[in-house]
C-alpha cells in the first residue's frame, strides 16, 4: 500500500499524518529536485515490549516522575540499495514514565542527510505510545535519479522535554 | 528509587543549585580529600543504570567533547585533573539541570548549556559538580545517614535536606554539602579567571521555588552577600562554547 509522492508542490516536506498503531499506507510528498520525490510507501507501529520487558531488558526502574526516551536501535535495510529500490527503516525506543501513566505523546521525526547537511525532511508524526518498548516501520522508496552514495537518515524522538536521536546509515550504488 | 538499587546510601546531588549556599565569601576550600577506593565501583553501577535509562549524546560529538575538556580543565585548576577519570556527559534533555553521582561521573543536560548565557555560567555549572565530587559526597565511608563528617562541616548547621525525584532517582540536596560545593566552585572560577558574578546571574534567572533547583529568595540574597563585593572579572566565552550553543540550538 501506499501512496507515492505528489508532486511540484512548494517546500516537499513530507509529512505522516497516521497516528494509529497499524500499519497504514502514507506519504505526502513535493519538491522539484530528484530527492524530493523520497516517498514513504507505508508506515507501521506497534509496542514491542511491555514496560516490565523494558526494564529487564535494559535494567532501569519505573521513575518516580518525568518521561523519557530512548532509542535502542535505529536501522535502514537493506543499508545498501540501488536507485529506484525500496528501504525499510526500522526504529525501536522505550518509553519511561511514572507509574500510572497510561500513555505519552511521542513525536517521531526522520531527516534524509548527507555528509552533515540536512537534505529533506522525511517524515514527522505524534503518536500515543504506551509505556515500555515501541517499533516503528518506515518503507521508503528511493528515488531513481538520487545520486549515489552514503546517506544517513536521522531519526528523533520526542517527548516533553527530553529526546534522543540516532542515526541509520544508507548507501544508494548507483 | 534510586536507593532500591544500592545497599548503601547514596547521593545524587544536583547542581544548578549553587545557589543554596550560605557561605561565607572569605572561606574558600584549596585542599580536599582523596577519592575513596570504593566510590568508583558503586559510581560505575550508577553510571550504567543512567545509561540505560537515559538518552545521552556521544561522547564523542562536539558538544560532550568539549564539556568534557572543560571539566576536565576546571578540575586541573585545583590539580585535581587526575584525582578522579573525569567523565561529563551530556544528557538530552531540555530542562535545565546537572548532577553528579560520585567517581568523576557528572552530568549536565543540553537544556543547562542552552541556560548558561555565558562560558562563566556554564563554568558554574561544572565547577559546582565537581566540587561535589572533591568534597568526596558520595564517599559512603565518611558519611554516615546523610551527614558529612568534613572538619569544616562541623561548624554548619545541622544539614537540612531535600528529596527531590528525577526520573526513577531520588536526589538528596544536603544544605551543607550545597554550601561546601559551592565554595569549592567560586575558588575554582577565581582560579580560571571566570567570572564569579556568574553563579548570581544563575541563581537570579532560575525560577523561585523550582522543583530541582530550590532557589528562594532568601538563598538568592546569601549569594549576593557573598559574591556581590568580589571584583569583577571580564570574560569573554570561548568560541567553543559559542559554536556549542549555536549547535544546540539549531538542532
Amino acid at each position: 500500500m501506499g501512496l507515492g509522492a505528489l508532486g511540484c508542490a512548494g517546500v516537499g516536506v513530507l509529512t505522516g499524518v497516521l497516528t494509529g498503531s497499524s500499519g497504514i499506507g502514507a506519504g505526502a510528498g513535493a519538491g522539484c529536485m530528484a530527492l524530493a520525490t523520497v516517498a514513504i510507501l507505508s508506515y507501521h507501529s506497534s509496542q514491542t515490549r511491555t514496560a516490565s520487558q523494558d526494564q529487564q531488558l535494559y535494567g532501569y526502574t519505573t521513575p518516580v516522575n518525568g518521561t523519557e526516551v530512548k532509542i535502542r536501535d535505529a536501522i535502514a535495510s537493506p543499508k545498501t540499495v540501488k536507485a529506484g529500490d525500496t528501504v525499510k527503516l526500522g526504529l525501536d525506543y522505550s518509553v519511561i514514565a511514572a507509574n500510572g501513566t497510561q500513555d505519552v505523546n511521542v513525536e517521531e521525526i526522520m531527516v534524509l542527510k548527507k555528509d552533515g547537511k540536512e537534505l529533506k525532511p522525511l517524515s514527522a508524526r505524534t503518536i500515543k505510545r504506551p509505556l515500555g518498548g515501541s517499533g516503528s516501520e518506515v518503507d521508503f522508496a528511493v528515488p531513481s535519479k538520487m545520486p549515489p552514495g552514503t546517506y544517513v537518515i536521522e531519526n528523533k524522538v520526542k517527548t516533553g522535554t527530553s529526546y534522543d536521536v540516532r542515526d541509520a546509515v544508507l548507501i544508494i550504488t548507483g | 528509587m534510586f536507593f532500591r538499587l544500592f545497599t548503601l546510601k547514596r547521593h545524587v546531588v544536583f547542581l544548578l543549585v549553587p545557589f543554596l549556599l550560605l557561605f561565607k565569601p572569605d572561606v574558600v576550600a584549596d585542599s580536599y580529600p582523596l577519592p575513596c577506593a570504593d566510590d568508583r565501583q558503586v559510581a560505575n553501577k550508577v553510571f550504567q543504570r543512567i545509561e540505560n535509562e537515559w538518552p545521552l549524546r556521544n561522547n564523542r560529538d562536539e558538544v560532550t567533547q568539549y564539556i568534557q575538556n572543560l571539566g576536565v580543565h576546571l578540575a586541573q585548576l585545583k590539580g585535581y585533573g587526575d584525582a578522579f577519570s573525569w567523565h561529563f556527559s551530556v544528557v538530552r534533555n531540555l530542562a535545565p539541570n546537572a548532577f553528579s553521582i560520585g567517581g568523576g561521573y557528572v552530568f549536565v543536560t543540553e537544556g543547562a548549556i542552552s541556560f548558561a548565557e555565558t562560558e562563566s555560567e556554564l563554568v558554574a555549572i561544572l565547577a559546582h559538580e565537581i566540587g561535589h565530587e572533591l568534597a568526596g559526597h558520595f564517599c559512603t565511608s565518611q558519611t554516615s545517614d546523610g551527614f558529612t563528617m568534613f572538619l569544616d562541616d562541623l561548624f554548619l548547621p545541622k544539614p537540612e535536606q531535600y528529596r527531590v525525584g528525577v526520573g526513577s532517582l531520588t536526589q538528596v540536596i544536603d544544605v551543607g554539602k550545597e554550601q561546601q560545593a559551592d565554595r569549592i566552585a567560586l575558588s575554582i572560577i577565581k582560579t580560571g579567571g571566570y567570572d564569579p558574578i556568574a553563579m548570581l546571574n544563575l541563581a537570579r534567572r532560575l525560577p523561585l521555588n523550582g522543583t530541582t533547583h530550590l532557589i528562594d529568595a532568601s538563598r538568592i540574597k546569601v549569594l549576593e552577600k557573598a559574591i556581590i563585593n568580589l571584583p569583577v572579572q571580564a570574560t569573554q566565552s570561548s568560541n567553543e562554547f559559542l559554536i556549542i550553543k549555536r549547535a544546540l540550538a539549531s538542532q
